[in-house]
């Protein structure tokens, strides 16, 4: 069959394009004849992949397939196509989270989130990445929508060492390392692990919060910051984006995973901490309950008390933290790269033919 | 800390209800260090104003006395551009100031007016709906009243024996969970929904599925046709009838079809006087539900119960 996969952006460093490159590793593996197409291409994946514009000069395929994380021109490219639409739905931030902090991007992904709305009803079918995911896609009346997890490379095999991070003494439980990985986005209430933060150094004045990645919000950013200076300074560290190294250092480092995170479509960070035997203390929002199973602490809301309080007991109680851990990897397992790209294997060849099929 | 790798082998199959149980304790361990340590509230407090400082209006939360405060730092328009400290650019920037200032001052007086006008009008809006918030008795009386007592032993019982068929039932503000327990032989799955984290422990230690949320949060969200049994015990005598009426419509949606609502609810008659002044129109009597449920379009049958606080509970089914 020949299919063309379709992305707004193909970079090999962030999720969805790891993810978009090994789907076109399987589409090849089932013998598939495929073909990648994306706004924007990183330099190094020009030889594996064409733009957009290029795509009326080559034979029309037999199913599109679109990885759809973003409010883009693919989106209108595509529903102006006859071919069958196949979606790999990895979800959007819902537009009211931006709103008030960057009203432009508010705009784009409202105007995102209506393509989502069309795309579902145009598509024959769809893989998302949490049952949650899909849940909005049936919600706009597509029916074949199947789950498979996103594919996304294991970290803690990620050798080497960072001596920078990993040098200071540890076993502290008054100095606790709390760690979240993810862009700085309203969305992912940074600001609500600060709070979370400052109330645990009530009983650990030691303790500490790393943030790791990079800012979706410049306003977003400058805020936490300011707030991270009134209230507990000192005691935050803005990481950015950083290498796969470090990031492995980090967790290999970090005593607690905590996110407060108020929407998640899967949560990738969520199983690297698991991998790297990091107990992990969630909010339970969106996709977050799937993801981490029973193995991680689940909050209901953002009270920094019942946050700082699940932290503490994580540090504390040894039972409940080694049990997290042997919990936390065994999820991790079921999440791994190869178990997810059999299931994406037999999830591809599904929704496929039946697109073919589809009249 | 994180390099330990305990192969211990976690007991799986009990895990979640283990996690269950230590999330349970989490909640009532917050509460505990809340009660006992006054300053954390205050902690909180300084938090929220710095970060109503800087984020701006919309992301800060429903604090409207913070809101406001914030909406009028932010409505004035400052027309004094900033000159910056390199030579050069100074010179510039002081010489389009100069230029511009006039002009730029006209109409930031304006727009300075225009917001002054709307944040003293907002100002105004907001001590009016709490005068009528005042008027109209919904001021909160948490901290004042007590909780109300779980139905006991005999209401659970009688509740359960309404149940002849194995279903799906939920048991909103399930307290300890006497009454998911009686229900638990009959119902082929229950649990239970209590929003004081502390009251639920001990039901949790026995194994029981009690889950911290607000009732009315959890009925909101909750998948019409999922649940085949509703049983309404304690939250609703803190209720006016004109919430209840829509409590009971809310619960029509809710219901699989053919679905029981079981209801146990103290005849305020039966209050003791502490109890029956503070609670003065909040709660109605069985027979008062009965009469509501049918004339919303139930079903409604009263059963007489011995005892002290609970005359009757109500079963009742929608067509």
């Amino acid at each position: 069959m020949r299919v063309h996969q379709f992305t707004a952006t193909l970079n090999p460093r962030d999720a969805v394009g790891f993810h978009t490159l090994e789907v076109d590793a399987i589409l090849r593996e089932l013998g598939h004849d495929t073909e990648l197409f994306a706004t924007s291409i990183h330099p190094e994946l020009r030889s594996r992949a064409h733009q957009l514009e290029d795509h009326e000069q080559v034979a029309p395929p037999d199913v599109l397939l679109y990885q759809l994380s973003t409010g883009s021109p693919v989106a209108e490219y595509l529903l102006a196509r006859s071919e069958p639409l196949v979606l790999n739905y990895h979800n959007l931030t819902p537009a009211e989270f931006f709103d008030p902090w960057e009203p432009s991007v508010g705009a784009e992904l409202h105007h995102g989130l209506r393509q989502v709305s069309r795309l579902a009803r145009r598509a024959t079918g769809a893989i998302a990445d949490s049952a949650f995911n899909g849940a909005a896609l049936v919600a706009e009346g597509l029916e074949d929508v199947a789950v498979v997890p996103v594919l996304f490379a294991p970290i803690a095999s990620t050798g080497g060492s960072d001596e920078e991070i990993e040098s200071e003494e540890r076993d502290d439980p008054l100095k606790p390392l709390l760690l979240f990985v993810g862009r700085l986005a309203p969305n992912k209430c940074q600001h609500d692990l600060i709070s979370t933060l400052t109330v645990l150094r009530r009983s650990r004045p030691g303790a500490e919060l790393v943030l790791v990645g990079t800012a979706s919000s410049a306003q977003y950013e400058s805020a936490l910051r300011s707030l991270a200076g009134a209230v507990c300074p000192d005691a935050v560290t803005f990481a950015g984006s950083v290498s796969f190294e470090k990031l492995a250092a980090w967790y290999r480092r970090a005593d607690v995973f905590v996110s407060m995170s108020a929407h998640e479509g899967f949560g990738v960070p969520l199983v690297e901490a698991m991998e790297a035997g990091v107990p992990v203390v969630a909010r339970a929002a969106g996709a977050v309950p799937e993801t981490v199973g029973s193995a991680g602490l689940l909050l209901d809301g953002d009270d920094p008390v019942v946050a700082a309080a699940a932290i503490s007991r994580v540090l504390d109680d040894e039972t409940v933290r080694n049990q997290m851990i042997v919990q936390g990897r065994q999820r991790a397992r079921e999440l791994s790269l190869e178990l997810s790209r059999q299931a994406m294997a037999e999830a591809l060849s599904n929704v496929l033919e039946r697109a073919r099929s589809a009249p | 800390m994180a390099e330990q790798s305990p192969e211990v082998s976690a007991p799986a199959e009990h895990f979640e209800l283990y996690i269950r149980k230590v999330r349970a304790e989490i909640e009532a361990e917050a509460k505990l260090r809340r009660m006992q340590d006054p300053e954390i509230e205050q902690q909180e407090a300084v938090i929220d104003r710095a970060w109503a400082a800087v984020a701006p209006p919309g992301a800060t939360g429903p604090v409207e006395s913070m809101l406001l405060g914030r909406v009028e730092q932010i409505a004035m328009v400052d027309v004094m551009v900033p000159v910056g400290h390199r030579p050069g650019v100074r010179e510039v920037k002081r010489l389009i100031r100069k230029i511009s200032y006039w002009y730029f001052a006209y109409i930031a007086s304006q727009v300075n007016t225009f917001h002054n006008a709307l944040g003293r009008y907002l100002r105004s809006l907001h001590a009016r709906v709490e005068a009528l918030e005042v008027a109209a008795g919904t001021a909160s009386l948490d901290g004042l009243i007590d909780a109300v007592d779980e139905p006991s032993e005999t209401v659970a019982a009688a509740l359960a024996n309404c149940v002849t068929t194995p279903v799906r039932a939920v048991v909103l503000s399930c307290g300890s969970g006497r009454t998911v327990e009686a229900l638990q032989n009959v119902c082929s799955s229950v649990y239970g929904i209590e929003p004081d984290a502390g009251r639920l422990l001990p039901g949790v230690s026995r194994g029981l599925d009690l889950r911290v949320d607000d009732p009315l949060t959890h009925l909101d969200v909750l998948v019409p046709g999922t649940i085949d049994a509703v049983v309404l015990q304690g939250f609703i005598e803190d209720m006016k009838p004109d919430a209840i009426a829509r409590l009971v419509e809310m619960l029509k949606e809710r219901l699989a079809i053919g679905g029981a609502l079981l209801v146990a609810a103290c005849d305020p008659d039966r209050r003791d006087v502490v109890d029956r002044d503070i609670r003065l129109g909040y709660g109605i009597a069985p027979q008062t539900w009965a009469h509501l449920i049918d004339r919303l379009g139930g079903n409604a049958t009263l059963l007489p119960v011995d005892d002290e606080r609970i005359s009757a509970v109500v079963v009742a089914r929608f067509s």
